[in-house]
């Protein structure tokens, strides 16, 4: 039983109706008559309990409304029971007292307990009480009528009725208590375990009002309470306390792919792998949705805090179990830790909370310290989101291009089309603000809808220098995997090409490697369709993820981009040197064009030239431009190099 | 299809039950029009009854339909208490001749 039952639940139910969980409603509902129930039994307004579980260790005599149940019980336990007066006087006994001592019960009350101990010694009322006035159990022989001796163990509960004090014993015969053990009467048992229910009913209201139904993991108000605790010993001990606020990454990706029931056992799977993780002085709660905290009330400096949250990064980081749902979970935890009790539990959570977003703003799966570096990085991370949403409303999105520069030719080939944000002012916004921020809000599935339009839209404008038949500018536009699990991609691509009139051909798609690391059939299908359109399809930083063979077979590729990392090793680094030429090597055994990213020198060109990759992008040629000034770079002829220091520099 | 399904836990025939018995019967003749069936469960009869409709003490009175249930635990003699936590319909008189 937790020490305040009462107080919790309802400094809980104010909680929740400040704060409706997820579960909404209901739970406001079911709280609220909660709460009744405990008026109406703290009213006397009830006469029997009903749940048996819990962890009653002492019998409750304080009821006095409910107790005819109790009496009821008092009668028919195995055990002798007797309620004795301040000065030691036998008030009431029942009928298996009575029996132990082979006397009536007219003999018994009024007399002294004394009178029926063998010996005759009294019994120190002062034993009787406890140490602490608690009760206490001691063993003793009583003397029965029949002159017998029975060992007993006795057991006393002090108590106060009407301000008289009182002690309630009960009498365990040790000399044949097991022997009796099996014969407990039905109605007994019945009774007895109605007895506990008062403890068992309040234990279980006060479950439910400070443990998350789900993951039986205590709740934020529970947590708030230990955490203040924990905060106070540390005032005195004046060591560290550490929260750590725990997300689990793209676990809406679970739950909208696998369904909610997948995404319960998520939950409750990284709920066990937390506390199996910890030790037991930690607190693990959950606080909503995918978000769990928990409390390491005794850590030994901030390192130490950290430690722990790369260990729950770990604990939670893995492949799934069978029957779970086959996305990876990983996780990104914030760590906020006070020293010497400092700061309150909602200091200590919001800060851990800025810690977890900087940790997923990293890319999620690690830990995250706070401080003050990282407050104001977090603080930016929120007006970003709020730029980047404000600019996607308003239509400020724009877009730059880079030249894409055929090799052998020298000749423009087409774009890649970069988003950048126009600020109200006319300040351009650099994707580094921003697209982290995208990707991880989900704004980048508008981002990437209103960049597709726009770079379709332009394109259809350019017009292409004289060149041999069949050249077309292209315009190469990237995907996040986001705008893959957002819906029906194909449809997107083919509506935006209907309307903006480009010519299906003259559109690249680009992703990531780590976009399609989760090769499943449906994202095959998908991207099959869009070829089927006549759009081009290609892995951007290529060499940098965990794209196989096996990728590059089984999609319907048509173009690499080698990782600029690569490229610029060229001529400084055999290493990189022998992977470009193995990637030039493999994209042409598979029919792909291979694209150098980032090339900066003559040199390294000359170097891909060497190696025969069809086609290069890079400083060397233009930075990002702007629509206009691209355009200039195409009528200046064949993408020879622009001066880098260009009028209005994209990065 | 009767409207409203209500069950009344109570213990034995404790005086408490037998008023419970007597608040729940007339707060649902005076205001659920006869669209209503109610039980009586004693919870010594029927313990598990009693536990999967998640009733820690009795009486209690719950409103199984619709859905989703609602319960009030004690007194049950104030109408307008019982109608509000059980949220049902707001007072209506029952026709005249109900009696």
């Amino acid at each position: 039983m937790t020490p305040r039952p009462l107080p919790t639940l309802r400094t809980e139910a104010a909680r929740v109706r400040r704060h409706p969980g997820p579960a909404g409603p209901d739970a406001l509902a079911r709280l609220a008559e909660a709460e009744d129930t405990l008026r109406a039994i703290g009213a006397g307004e009830v006469d029997a309990f009903v749940v048996a579980d819990g962890d009653a260790r002492r019998h409750v005599f304080t009821l006095s409304t409910a107790d005819r149940p109790y009496r009821m019980f008092v009668e028919n336990m195995r055990d002798g029971a007797a309620t004795l007066s301040a000065d030691g006087l036998i008030l009431y006994a029942n009928r298996q007292l009575s029996e132990l001592l082979a006397c009536p019960r007219e003999a018994i009350v009024g007399s002294p307990l004394a009178t029926f101990v063998l010996g005759g010694a009294p019994i120190d009322p002062e034993d009787l009480r406890g140490r602490d006035g608690l009760g206490a159990t001691l063993e003793f022989e009583l003397r029965a009528a029949n002159g017998r001796a029975v060992p007993v163990q006795v057991g006393s509960s002090p108590l106060v009725v009407d301000g008289d004090a009182l002690t309630c014993l009960t009498f365990t015969d040790l000399s044949v208590h097991k022997a009796k053990d099996r014969e407990i009467a039905r109605l007994g048992e019945v009774q007895a375990e109605r007895m506990t229910d008062l403890q068992g009913a309040q234990a279980a209201l006060t479950r439910l009002a400070t443990h998350d139904a789900l993951t039986g993991l205590p709740n934020r108000g529970l947590l708030v309470d230990r955490i203040d605790q924990a905060l106070a010993h540390a005032k005195l001990s004046g060591r560290c306390t550490a929260v750590l606020f725990v997300d689990l990454d793209r676990f809406k990706q679970v739950n909208d792919t696998h369904g909610h029931a997948a995404g319960d056992a998520v939950l409750r799977r990284a709920g066990e792998r937390l506390v199996a993780a910890l030790r037991p002085i930690d607190t693990v709660a959950r606080i909503g949705g995918d978000e769990f905290v928990v409390l390491a009330p005794e850590v030994t400096s901030q390192p130490h805090a950290v430690e722990i949250g790369a260990r729950l990064v770990d604990a939670l980081t893995g492949s799934p179990h069978s029957g779970e749902s086959p996305e990876r979970i990983s996780a990104s935890v914030g760590v906020a830790v006070s020293h010497g009790g400092r700061g309150t539990a909602e200091t200590l959570l919001e800060e851990a909370d800025n810690c977890m977003y900087q940790a997923k703003a990293l890319g999620g799966g690690r830990a995250a310290v706070f401080d003050a570096v990282l407050a104001r990085r977090a603080k930016r991370q929120s007006s970003a989101r709020l730029m980047l949403e404000s600019a996607l409303d308003d239509h400020r999105v724009i877009v730059y291009y880079q030249p894409v520069v055929d090799i052998p030719t020298g000749r423009v080939a087409g774009f890649e089309a970069l988003a950048r944000l126009a600020a109200p002012d006319g300040s351009i916004t650099p994707p580094a603000e921003f697209i982290p921020v995208a990707e991880d809000s989900g704004l980048v599935v508008r981002l990437g809808a209103q960049v597709l339009d726009l770079a379709c839209r332009e394109a259809r404008g350019w017009q292409p220098p004289p060149a041999p038949p069949g050249h077309r500018l292209t315009v190469a536009v990237n995907l996040s995997s986001r705008q893959f699990d957002a819906g029906d991609l194909m449809s997107l691509v083919a509506r935006t090409l209907e309307q903006t009139g480009l010519t299906p051909g003259s559109l690249h798609l680009e992703m990531t490697e780590t976009a399609i690391i989760d090769l499943h059939p449906g994202l095959i299908a998908q991207l099959a369709r869009i070829r089927s359109l006549g759009v081009q399809i290609g892995l951007d930083d290529f060499g940098t993820g965990y794209a196989s063979l096996t990728h590059l077979r089984r999609l319907p590729l048509t173009f690499v981009k080698i990782d600029r990392s690569f490229v610029q090793g060229l001529g400084r680094n055999d290493e990189d040197e022998r992977i470009v030429a193995a990637v030039v090597d493999l994209a042409a055994n598979l029919r792909l064009r291979s694209i150098a990213e980032g090339v900066e020198t003559e040199d390294q060109l000359d170097r891909l030239r060497e190696l025969g990759c069809d086609q290069a992008q890079g400083y060397l040629f233009a930075r990002p431009l702007p629509a206009g000034h691209a355009l200039e770079v195409l009528r200046s002829g064949r993408g020879e190099p622009v001066d880098g220091r260009s009028p209005r520099p994209a990065r | 299809m009767t409207r409203y399904h209500l069950t009344l836990f109570v213990s034995g025939a404790s005086e408490r039950s037998s008023r419970a018995i007597a608040d729940a019967t007339a707060v649902c003749h005076r205001h659920l029009s006869g669209d209503y069936q109610l039980s009586v469960v004693d919870v010594h009869d029927d313990r598990r009854a009693a536990a999967t409709s998640g009733v820690l003490a009795v009486p209690t009175l719950v409103r199984n339909r619709p859905l989703p249930t609602r319960r009030i635990t004690g007194d049950l003699s104030n109408a307008e208490k019982v109608l509000l936590a059980l949220q049902l319909p707001p007072t209506r008189a029952a026709p005249a001749h109900g009696g």
